[in-house]
């Protein structure tokens, strides 16, 4: 039997087969429109005839005709996807028997896009693999193959179910495009540092290109990764010919390509589309002369989103505001399920110049597990940069690194014996980077020798279960001067000293001025000296002008940044403040301002306003004034959607200012009752939606936005949970207008007799009845409309 | 799976989708839109891929040869009745501006809708780019095309957009799904039967206005057009 273990370890050549489809569909008439993995069902003996045809050639392992045997596509061909898997195993095992080679289950794509993309959740995704995983080990698969995946977290799915589910060898290969990136976006330096991370056996490329157009992939790979790499490429680039598909590279071609790929110490090779026995047959002579064994490389420490890496060579911001602690707005978005509140900080932030976000939604009175999920989630769907995963519990961390798509870093570990057991274990799992506190059951230790001490110990001990030393991060923690003003100086000295255990330094700066004046001098100072002594990954507020001034004059310093990037990043600024602005008088101003739809400007008009005039009259007399002429201008055709938006925005901002400036503003509407909107269950398309909500929230409405394809749960609860003005839900398409209807059917039948209003594209004012709304609304205006109606 | 497809964004194009109708429009706005178009440029990666099937009528529809599909659709039996082959395309914008667009809707509304209509302005000019560059392929056979009609128009079903995407492997080669609703996923993306005609032959055919969803709020209507009188083909 082929030793794969010790194959894999001695990083000898495996030889994998090639296209499988093809050859089949030559051996085999299958009526159009049928599966090819129906063929183990009806013909075993040609499925077995292919995989001799490969194993005749030198394949040590071959896969099994199961590329697309999950249970959804299977259903779908009216096909059992457990018998359909199991006769494939047979007849790989069959044919592979008196040649002792292995036979890897073959997993392709669910067909279905994952969320935030698509519809299909990522629990789903992982139950349909691990159905494949349980009946392909039990039948007797020696491993599993993951292949063709564009996106990184169905591959992740995948890898979970695998390794979940059997204790089965895993290899993935993902399919590029010629921009080295996945369809998804995915990069190689993400899906390397994520599928190691996961423990795969081995990591690679299959389909789409060939191996010339794959090399640069395969070189990046090679250079994050110390797994033994896979190629199983197409015969190069595929064209039409005659309306037939054809591949470009003859077998010799392919071989020769191949064997480039053998030479820089690829060390697992087959073919996909256009490859036949006789390209693997070729392909082994030429690699087993070229193979070289390939020098690993060094680790790194960094740590990716799914489509973006940061390596932890500079300083790198890490953003502080999604977290509730002491601020009001941020905890009520949280009791209300508002995550586009959270998601504009999330933007915000990184438009600041934050590199990656710390993630904390811990309150008492919600569920943070279920909470933290969803907040990863969205944040996923919206901003690129990687997270870190900020709580103290091991069950909310654990369900968070689940459905992250990349590699995370988690805050926090401490040297206390409970809380090293229960974490550690989790981030060696899951492949993420830690942060280690300095504290243990004695509390924070009043020296930086302690302090070390203790990292040196939370480093022996995630070494000790095989997380390597480069994505263990110390926080030596910052108290306040306030207390002891040896304070700021302990945790600078501790951080010098950890830097000689050359680990990464995390650390939380504002703590140091908690309970003095002029709070910020004393943060940015603190950040300077912190930075000084080997500080790596502050976490702060990155929309605190000054202290980004900080953080980036730093890295020009320090060399960590050209002084090219330092110009680009400030002549720009210098040119926006130099700008004048035009002169009206203020109520003129604060009225053009809005109807133009200008933010700049709007606060110093507004505070010239607040000379005289309170914060409800300036609502009263000019915002509101001014919006209604917008909403009218709209509705008569005078300015059109971007602009009706547009001025929405800086009247938003206007509201925002004064509640800021006076505290609580009363709302235009005194009404304390709350209006959702979501796109219904199925239905991605969230513009709509959004319009509508910014529209309302800027007549003073508050609104609770749940996102797009809505869970119908999600919004009864929602609606029964709160004071409901109405339930406002957005369709887009005549096919999810059935979820739009079920979705009123759970919200009545929960008890909820409030009104429902309806909009989209597809609906009119029959159809809404008809499925049980009470209004249509065909736009924005006419939903502000409603709910002005609904007040009285 | 090929990228010489060359697509233009034009700021007419943008302007209409988004209802412009002559309104004076300020400096920051127009800023806006031209930022919305370079980013477009910049997020967009185009993909296509299409096959030709032989084709003929069913008793409700189509009957796709070689395959087990038949589509009931009257306008899909109208479009092709002077069509022996058929070609079945599907092409996508990605998912690079899907998640521009989604970001921006939480950093500035008004870009985010400026951004989506780019987005669609440039997946129709893809579809149109790829039609032109199949109708020259053709034109040397003597054939030509009809116009192009996708699920939704008409009665041609929005749940046969996942046999359309099955039948060209559109998943793998492109990276286009479609999910229970039809509703394709990256949004911005097109699926299409294009009839092939004998050059001679010059057959175009739109699904009736009344027979259409957007029959009640038709913008084109109000103004007595349709949504097909742009087609200059």
């Amino acid at each position: 039997m082929f030793q794969l273990h010790a194959r894999l370890k001695k990083r000898e050549l495996i030889m994998m087969d090639g296209a499988m489809g093809t050859l089949l569909q030559d051996r085999y008439a299958l009526p159009g429109g049928r599966p090819p993995e129906e063929i183990n069902l009806l013909s075993p003996s040609t499925v077995q005839e292919v995989h001799d045809a490969y194993l005749q050639v030198g394949s040590n392992i071959i896969l099994t005709n199961t590329f697309g045997a999950n249970r959804l596509k299977m259903q779908s061909y009216g096909l059992c996807h457990e018998a359909v898997i199991s006769s494939a195993i047979d007849n790989a095992k069959a044919a592979s028997e008196k040649y002792g080679a292995l036979v890897a289950l073959d997993i392709g794509p669910l067909g279905k896009l994952l969320e935030p993309m698509g519809t299909l959740r990522f629990e789903e995704a992982y139950e349909l693999f691990a159905q494949q995983v349980r009946i392909g080990a039990d039948r007797g698969a020696d491993l599993i193959y993951i292949e063709t995946m564009s996106d990184l977290y169905e591959a992740k799915a995948a890898v979970l179910a695998a390794k979940e589910n059997s204790t089965l060898p895993v290899f993935v290969t993902m399919t590029f495009d010629h921009n080295h990136r996945t369809f998804t976006g995915c990069d190689a330096d993400s899906i390397a540092l994520t599928l190691e991370g996961l423990g795969v056996d081995a990591l690679g490329v299959n389909c789409s290109l060939g191996p010339k157009e794959l090399l640069p992939v395969l070189e990046q790979l090679a250079k994050r990764t110390a797994l033994p790499l896979i190629a199983k490429p197409n015969a190069g680039l595929p064209r039409v010919a005659d309306n037939q598909t054809v591949f470009e590279m003859d077998s010799q071609e392919f071989a020769d390509s191949m064997g480039t790929l053998a030479q820089m110490g690829v060390s697992i090779l087959g073919g996909c589309c256009g490859t036949a026995p006789e390209y693997i047959s070729l392909t082994k002579t030429a690699a087993e002369t070229a193979y070289q064994v390939r020098t690993l490389p060094k680790r790194q420490s960094a740590i990716s989103s799914g489509t973006q890496t940061l390596n932890i060579d500079k300083v790198l911001v890490i953003g502080e505001r999604i977290n509730p602690t002491g601020k009001k707005a941020f905890k009520e978005a949280l009791m209300n399920n508002d995550i586009g509140y959270i998601l504009h900080q999330a933007v915000e932030q990184v438009d600041g110049g934050a590199d990656l976000l710390d993630v904390n939604v811990g309150l008492p009175g919600i569920d943070e597990k279920e909470m933290m999920i969803r907040v990863v989630k969205a944040l996923q769907s919206v901003v690129n940069c990687p997270l870190q995963i900020d709580s103290n519990d091991p069950a909310v961390i654990e369900a968070a690194l689940r459905i992250y798509n990349g590699k995370a870093i988690v805050n926090s570990v401490t040297g206390e014996e409970q809380s090293l057991e229960s974490i550690l274990p989790i981030i060696k799992k899951y492949g993420a980077a830690v942060v280690g506190l300095t504290l243990d059951n004695n509390g924070i230790p009043q020296t930086a020798e302690k302090r070390y001490e203790i990292a040196e110990k939370i480093l022996m001990r995630a070494q000790s279960i095989g997380i390597p030393k480069e994505d263990v991060f110390i926080d030596c923690l910052t108290l306040t001067i306030a207390a002891d003003q040896q304070n700021a100086q302990i945790t600078l000295d501790a951080v010098k000293k950890i830097k000689q255990l050359n680990l990464k330094t995390v650390l939380g700066i504002s703590n140091v001025s908690f309970g003095l004046p002029m709070r910020n001098r004393i943060n940015n100072t603190f950040l300077t000296m912190a930075l000084q002594s080997g500080l790596d990954l502050p976490i702060i507020n990155p929309n605190a002008q000054d202290t980004m001034e900080i953080v980036n004059t730093y890295r020009l310093l320090a060399s960590q940044e050209t002084s090219a990037h330092y110009i680009a990043r400030y002549a720009e600024s210098t040119e926006a403040l130099s700008k004048p602005s035009p002169k009206r008088n203020e109520t003129e101003n604060l009225e053009y301002l809005i109807i133009n739809g200008i933010q700049q400007g709007i606060t110093q008009s507004l505070d010239t306003l607040l000379v005289q005039h309170d914060a409800m009259e300036i609502i009263n007399t000019h915002l509101i004034p001014a919006l209604d002429k917008v909403g009218s201008f709209y509705e008569s055709g005078k300015i059109f959607l971007p602009q009706l938006i547009s001025s929405a925005e800086v009247s938003k901002a206007a509201f925002e200012y004064l509640r800021h400036k006076v505290g609580t503003v009363q709302s235009s509407v005194s009404d304390p009752r709350q209006i959702i909107v979501a796109t219904v269950k199925g239905d991605v398309h969230d513009i709509g939606k959004n319009i509508v909500k910014v529209v309302l929230q800027n007549y003073g409405f508050s609104v609770i936005d749940l996102g797009y394809d809505t869970d119908i749960d999600l919004i009864v609860d929602t609606a029964k949970k709160n004071d409901m003005l109405f339930v406002g839900l957005s369709s887009l398409m005549t096919t999810s207008l059935k979820s739009m209807e079920e979705t009123i059917v759970a919200l009545r039948d929960s008890g909820y007799t409030g009104a429902i209003v309806v909009g989209g594209a597809v609906l009119d004012n029959d159809y809404a009845k008809k499925i049980g709304a009470t209004y249509y609304a065909k736009d924005a205006m006419a939903t502000v409309h409603i709910a002005k109606e609904l007040l009285v | 799976m090929i990228y010489l497809l060359d697509y233009s964004i034009s700021k007419a194009d943008v302007l209409a989708h988004l209802g412009y109708n002559n309104q004076e429009i300020s400096d920051t706005l127009n800023q806006k839109i031209d930022a919305c178009i370079a980013l477009s440029y910049e997020r967009i990666v185009p993909a296509f891929t299409y096959q030709i099937f032989s084709v003929h009528p069913s008793l409700h529809g189509i009957e796709i040869e070689n395959t087990s599909l038949t589509i009931d659709s009257y306008d899909l039996k109208q479009l092709l009745c002077y069509s022996k082959e058929a070609i079945l395309l599907a092409l996508t914008a990605g998912v690079g501006i899907e998640q521009a667009i989604r970001t921006q809707s939480y950093r500035d509304m008004t870009s985010c809708v400026i951004l989506d209509s780019c987005a669609s302005v440039a997946t129709e000019n893809i579809a149109e780019a790829l039609q032109q560059q199949i109708k020259q392929t053709l034109s040397e056979k003597n054939l030509s095309i009809t116009n192009r009609f996708s699920c939704g128009y008409g009665d041609f079903s929005l749940h046969y957009q996942k046999d359309l995407l099955q039948l060209l492997h559109a998943e793998k080669k492109i990276g286009l799904h479609a999910n229970e609703f039809g509703i394709l996923q990256p949004k911005k993306s097109i699926t299409a039967v294009i009839g092939i005609v004998d050059k001679q032959i010059r057959h175009r055919y739109y699904a009736a206005c009344s027979n259409c969803a957007a029959k009640e709020d038709c913008a084109y209507q109000k103004e007595g057009k349709t949504c097909f009188n742009y087609m200059q083909d």
